[in-house]
């Protein structure tokens, strides 16, 4: 059975890549599904991050959060759009 | 009755999300108002959805946005006859718009390549969700002509110039380079 690999990963404001989390699973979807988890956990925690990059297996995605009113990052809405993403994959 | 239980009794409406399916060259269309003044506007057609935008912050985190999608939209290839999409794709004039959104502040930009399930009818794209709006990029001649749109979109609301004569932006953007 293949391994599907993932990882994400936080983008400060001078660009740089930092990896917060990875994992493996037995199946794309599974590797999928754990990694978008494992990025709104990465939102929350990292609230000032200027982007999120979810990466299985070469695929990438790239969530590049707003700002709210007051240019705070709004993490609702972060949080909404991988909620959106989630559902597209299913 | 006092303020704070009249406004709590009032309802609410927003736009969460729309999706909208692009494929092919999409047109554009640019129109500018009041550029270089704060009243400022720029009404951006793109295909189906027609988007206001007023600050060169708000379209310049959506470039930035769309770029991120370039490498992705490649691997999209060009587009494909209609009926590989299977999803009542029609064609588009400039003036046969649906939606309309006006977007401020930073929006939320989210790229996500989608590949399409056995048997799915949904074919793969590359989802581009800007604010309240998802476009499903199908190719590449889709994601490249909405790029160029919210490419001059930004070049207009980041001039100082004074207001141009007329609305088409295609001639102002012409002239300017002249």
């Amino acid at each position: 059975m293949a391994d599907y690999g993932w990882t994400v990963a936080v983008v400060d404001e001078l660009g740089v890549v930092r990896p917060v989390t990875e994992g493996v699973k037995a199946t794309a979807d599974q590797a999928w599904s754990e990694a978008l988890s494992a990025a709104e956990s990465a939102v929350i925690e990292h609230p000032a991050a200027e982007e999120y990059r979810i990466t299985v297996e070469g695929e990438t995605a790239t969530l590049r959060p707003g700002r709210t009113e007051t240019g705070e990052p709004d993490a609702a809405a972060a949080l909404e759009s991988l909620a959106g993403l989630r559902e597209a994959r299913a | 009755m006092d303020m704070d239980e009249r406004s709590s009794n009032k309802g609410f409406s927003a736009a969460v999300e729309i999706t909208v399916r692009v494929s092919g060259e999409v047109p554009v269309r640019v129109d500018a108002s009041n550029v270089g003044t704060p009243e400022q506007q720029v009404g951006l057609t793109l295909g189906s959805v027609l988007v206001y935008l007023r600050d060169r912050l708000t379209v310049t985190a959506v470039v930035e946005g769309w770029r991120s999608g370039n490498y992705s939209a490649q691997l999209l290839g060009p587009a494909r006859p209609v009926a590989y999409h299977h999803a009542g794709l029609a064609q588009v004039m400039g003036s046969q718009v649906s939606t309309l959104v006006r977007l401020g502040g930073i929006p939320n930009v989210l790229v996500a390549p989608i590949t399409r399930r056995p048997g799915g009818v949904v074919p793969s794209h590359l989802r581009m969700q800007v604010g309240p709006v998802v476009w499903q990029v199908c190719d590449w001649n889709a994601y490249h002509s909405i790029a160029l749109g919210w490419e001059r979109a930004a070049r207009l609301l980041s001039a100082d110039l004074p207001e141009p004569d007329t609305d088409d932006a295609e001639d102002w953007i012409a002239a300017r380079r002249s």
